[in-house]
């Protein structure tokens, strides 16, 4: 049984950290967050296609997981869990703002280059490349059912497994093939279409 | 090899026109990999780390005993305060020295300018850190008559996220101007 006053070594299991969370450690929150702030945030990024929205998606995801800890009881991996919970926090979020093309203020288009005084033109050009192409794959996202993309994402960005998804999305894992299956042949024309690939 | 694994291989022997299919989903999710989305500066996932400790930190506050019986208490003894005054509205009042009427007395009698504490009289001890978001520090902003700005006298340059909610704002086209919009509450996550 973990106490106030014992450690809560970075090697922790999460039910160990969960364990030590729930007796009041600060250090098991920072470390859950660390370990799962990144998959949790391209998750969100993914289903509203804005930064700051992305962050408020993990924000309340990570708190919705961790005080609603009763419903999760273990039954699948915390990543599971609250990716799970950030997803459905951003397709929330998403509806509320119908995905709106928003003059958003972190919407240049370079925004996430690093100081082009500290690249070359080869790699101003690659990561320009990259950019387009993450444009590219984001727009396509958006020819998915709400369903279809959450089922998606949770593959490619989540790294769920299909049982993982199941359990996530409530359903089967023939419904989970079912849905990749459908996803897979919409986004394949889309980005043969505009010359993606 | 695991059972799902194992169950999917025995899936593909059945359907091998499916290997093509399973081959490109993987192709696919590697391509969406590769391209993975701006990660956020330090800066933003500290203040999201900061709203986190805050947000569960209060709702995981121990709820003591004393601390309800005494806000049971106050709200009483206000209720009866109140109850009071409503019977009896000139009782609260301080006795008017030598019968005349005070500044601001109207014929009722209850309508006494209010006291207000002067910058000078008042010394914050100690506050909680949650409370700093509602205390307002300071002269009164408006003096004169509201000028209000016009579209074209701003120009945002930046938009932080909010320190204390860990929310953020965006602009967004209105139908004749831009206007900032806040992140709504989010509703609980479903239970399916």
């Amino acid at each position: 049984m973990a106490t106030l006053t014992a450690p809560c070594p970075h090697s922790a299991s999460d039910e160990q950290l969960l364990a030590c969370f729930a007796a009041g450690h600060r250090q098991a929150l920072d470390e859950l967050f660390r370990r799962y702030r990144q998959p949790a945030y391209r998750v969100a990024y993914r289903l509203l296609g804005h930064e700051a929205d992305a962050l408020d998606a993990v924000q309340e995801g990570f708190i919705k997981a961790l005080t609603h800890l009763h419903s999760f009881q273990g039954r699948s991996s915390f990543k599971t869990w609250l990716l799970r919970v950030v997803s459905n926090a951003a397709l929330d979020l998403g509806r509320q703002r119908h995905r709106r093309d928003a003059v958003s203020l972190d919407a240049s288009p370079h925004k996430d280059l690093p100081d082009a005084r500290l690249l070359t033109a080869d790699e101003t050009g690659r990561q320009l490349e990259r950019d387009d192409l993450r444009r590219q794959l984001d727009r396509a996202l958006d020819c998915l059912s709400e369903v279809q993309r959450q089922t998606f994402v949770l593959f490619a960005d989540g790294g769920l497994s299909y049982r993982e998804i199941a359990e996530v999305m409530h359903t089967s894992v023939g419904t989970v093939m079912s849905r990749l299956f459908y996803a897979r042949r919409k986004l394949r024309n889309y980005l043969n279409e505009r010359g993606s690939l | 090899m695991s059972a799902d694994r194992e169950s999917l291989e025995a899936w593909l022997r059945e359907h091998p026109e499916a290997r093509d299919d399973l081959a490109d989903l993987l192709r696919l999710r590697e391509l969406y990999q590769s391209a993975c989305p701006p990660e956020p500066d330090e800066a933003a996932w500290n203040a999201v780390r900061l709203h986190l400790g805050e947000a569960l930190g209060r709702g995981r506050s121990p709820r003591r005993w004393w601390a309800l019986a005494a806000g049971t208490a106050a709200a009483a003894l206000l209720a009866v305060l109140l109850m009071r005054s409503a019977w009896s509205p000139f009782r609260l009042s301080p006795p008017l020295q030598g019968g005349g009427k005070a500044e601001g007395e109207t014929v009722q009698g209850v309508e006494r300018p209010f006291p207000v504490a002067e910058p000078e009289d008042v010394t914050i001890v100690s506050m909680d850190a949650r409370d700093v978001a509602a205390l307002v520090v300071g002269e009164p902003p408006v003096g004169g008559d509201l000028q209000f700005a016009r579209p074209e006298d701003i120009r945002v340059i930046r938009c932080e996220r909010c320190p204390h909610s860990g929310r953020s704002a965006r602009l967004e086209q209105g139908d004749e101007v831009l206007m900032f919009v806040t992140a709504a509450a989010i509703a609980p996550p479903e239970d399916d």
